[in-house]
């Protein structure tokens, strides 16, 4: 505080007036220490001897005051009222601040002298703190401690460069999350590119937002599995493509199985399993399709080998069976259909047997059945339909089995033919009669038309016929086989003789009994043609008589055919010479008939 | 059989694309067809008979109104201007139903014999006219019948010759009845038995479901039901 001296009044004595005298004095004279600064009363002072310089000096200050006054003097009457408004809003504040210091001095006063504070503090104070709450202590300056502040400097530059580090850590983390984030989208981009550019269809998951998966069904196929044709693509934790569980792990096909008289004779082949040429995923997705597409088929083989029970074909705890020829016979080749998984035959695959060919042409053609019959679908859900009516159709069997059991069962007879004509063929060799014979094979005039698969489904659905000719000495038995699954199992064999008589059999043996009982009858005819009129002929019997008037009595002379036995005999009541696998004579046939004649 | 039908139109810009989502909604290819239909006028009803017992027979199998009667074929087919025709009658749609035109329908194979009747100077029928439609598109969606065609008539003085035998009209010559050239749409159910309800409402269902399915699309809409009136207008009094 400025020390204010005052020059003693010399009339009265100077009481050293208490500070608060003087205060009030100064307060009174010049207005509560406004504009009092050392200067300006050093100034008064220095300037204070003659009255006219206190004078004017307080004219000075009055002039002063006024000037400042004057240039403080507001404009207009909003201008006096706003400054007004504010000279009252700063007191206002400064009465506030006043107070609050006020406050805090009597509550600081209460604890050590609580009269003197319960005096002067406020109300408001009084009822939200409790007095006697707040006390001071004086302290001693603390020594500087160098150490310690270097130590204290040293922990605050720890403690930030700590937290500059975590900070930097998570950024570090994040950059790095975001960066295995974005190569695990990259990778996983670039393999469901690469699934579609190997022609697989990708596409949105029906009720599955955010996933994608891949179809590899068929939709034509029955509703059970044209469901199961689509996985979903799901993405493992790096970045690869992870197919559905389940899918494409334990794939099947449908193998078939040649066996006669219980040894297998011929195997088709089933897809391997291990195919360098594609990834993983998509090795998973093509052993999905394909174990897709022979599950169907056997299932549709099953299907229908239930309504053709009576045509032969059994199932059996492994598969479907059928027979090639409705007789039991050493000969008879049994044809075995059955789903296996691949995994579980690598074993045997690599044992090659003799008719593996035809069991892989048996199983080509059923997967071709099987995609001609999806064709069918299509073509006959584009076409008008009916009226809706009561009539509720069900699946229709499709027709798979049976055009192959029609094939094997074609081959199989024709096989029987071509066995008995070409040991007739040695029977008569052995007797030296000229023939010539033409063996049955498959009618493939219409082999030059195909254009394409459904032509060749075609072909499979229409009944086979084959044809084989039997001639000598100017004579022609035709030996016709139809098969066609249509009306009845086996083959229908028709013999045709040079008289035009036409016999149908559904028995092989029958064919054969009959066919021999015609070349014997052949054969009689022609001795008796050679012999002359006196010989007649019993062509039932192939049998030739003569009648002796001589003696009374006939000569009779027959033949007999018998394939069975591999025998070819021309015989008399007293002799006989046959030609055949047992024994042979050497004579021709005419030298044997002169002989028996003779 | 009844026919239940839901109707509505295409403009030309966006018939292709329309071809497109419904080669997708049925999952197949359309079938391009060209059918040539002739409009009859019945002018006299045919008779039962004139037994006796015809007579006291209550006649309520009988139409009570002449009607107008059609004959169609589908040029597209193999057998091209040999292809045989198909009489077609419709009739009123049924008043009661209120979301899709129902209304019985009788489609034969007609024979020589009974196509006698059709031809000119016969006392049966009378000529009207007759329209192509071109270009033509069937698709089939269940027992859906969808069909998007484009209407053209055939130009002045193609009813001189006997309509049955004469040429078809070359399609440079025929205009579109709508100048615009829009395509009409047409969803069709059949039901062999309008009677029995069962399989109606089994229609009706399949039916709306497709309206459902098309929607945004194709706007599926009931016209006003007396617009496919086919009675026969008696002028006069």
């Amino acid at each position: 505080m400025a020390s204010l001296t005052f020059r003693p009044w010399t009339r009265d004595a100077p009481e050293a007036g208490s500070l608060k005298d003087v205060l009030s004095r100064v307060a009174a004279d010049r207005g509560h220490f406004r504009e009092l600064t050392e200067a300006a009363l050093q100034e008064e002072i220095a300037g204070e001897g003659a009255l006219e310089s206190s004078d004017s000096d307080e004219d000075d200050e009055n002039d002063d005051r006024e000037d400042s006054q004057a240039s403080a003097k507001p404009a207009t009457r909003d201008d006096l009222f706003k400054a007004r408004a504010e000279m009252l809003q700063h007191i206002d504040t400064a009465n506030n601040e006043v107070m609050i210091a006020l406050d805090f001095v009597s509550l600081l006063l209460t604890k050590d002298a609580p009269e003197k504070g319960k005096t002067t503090i406020s109300a408001e104070i009084k009822k939200q703190i409790p007095l006697g709450s707040l006390g001071y202590d004086m302290w001693q300056n603390m020594p500087v401690n160098k150490a310690r502040e270097a130590q204290d400097a040293l922990l605050a530059t720890n403690v930030r460069m700590e937290t500059l580090q975590r900070s930097a850590d998570s950024l570090l983390v994040a950059a790095d999350r975001l960066e295995s984030n974005v190569r695990k989208e990259t990778q996983y981009w670039d393999q469901i590119l690469s699934i579609t550019a190997n022609g697989w269809n990708v596409c949105k998951l029906p009720g599955q937002q955010h996933r994608l998966g891949v179809t590899y069904g068929f939709n034509e196929s029955a509703p059970e599995f044209s469901r199961r044709g689509i996985a979903a693509l799901n993405a493992s934790p790096d970045g690869g493509i992870l197919l559905e569980r389940g899918i494409g792990s334990k794939p099947k096909a449908m193998r078939v199985v040649l066996r006669q008289g219980g040894l297998a004779v011929g195997r088709s082949r089933v897809p391997t399993v291990a195919d360098e040429s594609e990834t993983m995923l998509e090795a998973r997705i093509r052993h999905a399709r394909n174990s897709l597409f022979d599950e169907e088929l056997y299932h549709e083989l099953l299907r229908e080998s239930r309504g053709q029970a009576s045509l032969g074909v059994s199932t059996t705890g492994d598969g479907i069976v059928f027979r090639s020829t409705s007789a039991e016979s050493p000969q008879s080749t049994e044809v075995l259909l059955e789903l296996v998984g691949l995994y579980d035959i690598q074993d045997d695959l690599d044992v090659k047997l003799e008719q593996d060919t035809l069991a892989q042409v048996i199983a080509l053609v059923a997967r071709t059945l099987l995609s001609q019959a999806h064709r069918e679908k299509v073509k006959k859900r584009s076409g008008v339909p009916p009226p809706l009516s009561e009539r509720r159709d069900d699946r229709p069997t499709l027709p798979i089995l049976r055009p192959v059991m029609a094939f094997l069962l074609q081959h199989t007879a024709m096989k029987l033919v071509n066995q008995y004509t070409s040991s007739i063929g040695s029977l008569l060799a052995a007797a030296h009669i000229d023939h010539e014979d033409q063996l049955a094979a498959f009618d493939l005039s219409k082999a030059a038309e195909i254009h394409g698969v459904e032509d060749l489904a075609g072909i499979l659905m229409q009944r086979w016929t084959s044809e084989s000719v039997l001639s000598f000495y100017g004579t022609k038995i035709t030996i016709r086989l139809e098969t066609t699954l249509a009306q009845s199992f086996g083959t229908l064999y028709t013999l045709i003789g040079t008289n035009g008589r036409v016999s149908k059999f559904t028995e092989c043996e029958e064919l054969r009994t009959s066919c021999d009982a015609a070349i014997a009858s052949e054969l009689a005819l022609y001795l008796q043609r050679k012999a002359g009129q006196a010989w007649k002929c019993n062509v039932r019997e192939a049998l030739i008589t003569k009648h002796d008037s001589k003696d009374g009595k006939e000569d009779r002379i027959w033949v007999t055919v018998d394939s069975q036995a591999g025998l070819l005999a021309l015989n008399s009541p007293t002799k006989k010479i046959s030609w055949g696998s047992q024994s042979s004579s050497s004579n021709t046939f005419h030298d044997a008939w002169l002989e028996l004649l003779g | 059989m009844h026919e239940l039908a839901l109707y509505s139109q295409i403009p030309t810009t966006r018939h292709t694309q329309v071809l497109q989502i419904l080669s997708g909604v049925t999952a197949s290819q359309p079938t391009e067809t060209l059918e040539q239909t002739l409009i009859y006028q019945q002018l006299r009803l045919p008779d039962s008979g004139t037994s006796k017992k015809a007579q006291n027979r209550v006649v309520t199998a009988q139409p009570l109104r002449l009607t107008y009667h059609k004959l169609v074929r589908d040029l597209k087919e193999p057998s091209g201007d040999k292809t045989p025709w198909t009489f077609r009658s419709e009739d009123v749609p049924s008043p009661g139903v209120q979301n899709l035109i129902m209304r019985s329908v009788i489609e034969t194979f007609i024979t020589e014999a009974d196509l006698e009747r059709f031809r000119q100077g016969q006392v049966w029928y009378k000529y009207i006219n007759q329209f192509l439609t071109h270009p033509s598109h069937r698709f089939i969606h269940g027992n859906i019948i969808i069909r998007i065609s484009r209407l053209l008539s055939v130009p002045e003085g193609t009813g001189a010759l006997e309509p049955l035998d004469a040429p078809v009209p070359a399609l440079e010559d025929c205009k579109p009845v709508d100048p615009s050239g829009s395509f009409m749409f047409e969803a069709v159910v059949r039901v062999e038995d309008g009677g029995n309800s069962k399989l109606v409402e089994l229609a009706t269902k399949e039916l709306l479901a497709f309206k459902k399915t098309v929607e945004g699309v194709v706007d599926l809409r009931v016209p006003e039901r007396l617009s496919l009136d086919s009675r026969v207008k008696v002028k006069g009094t």
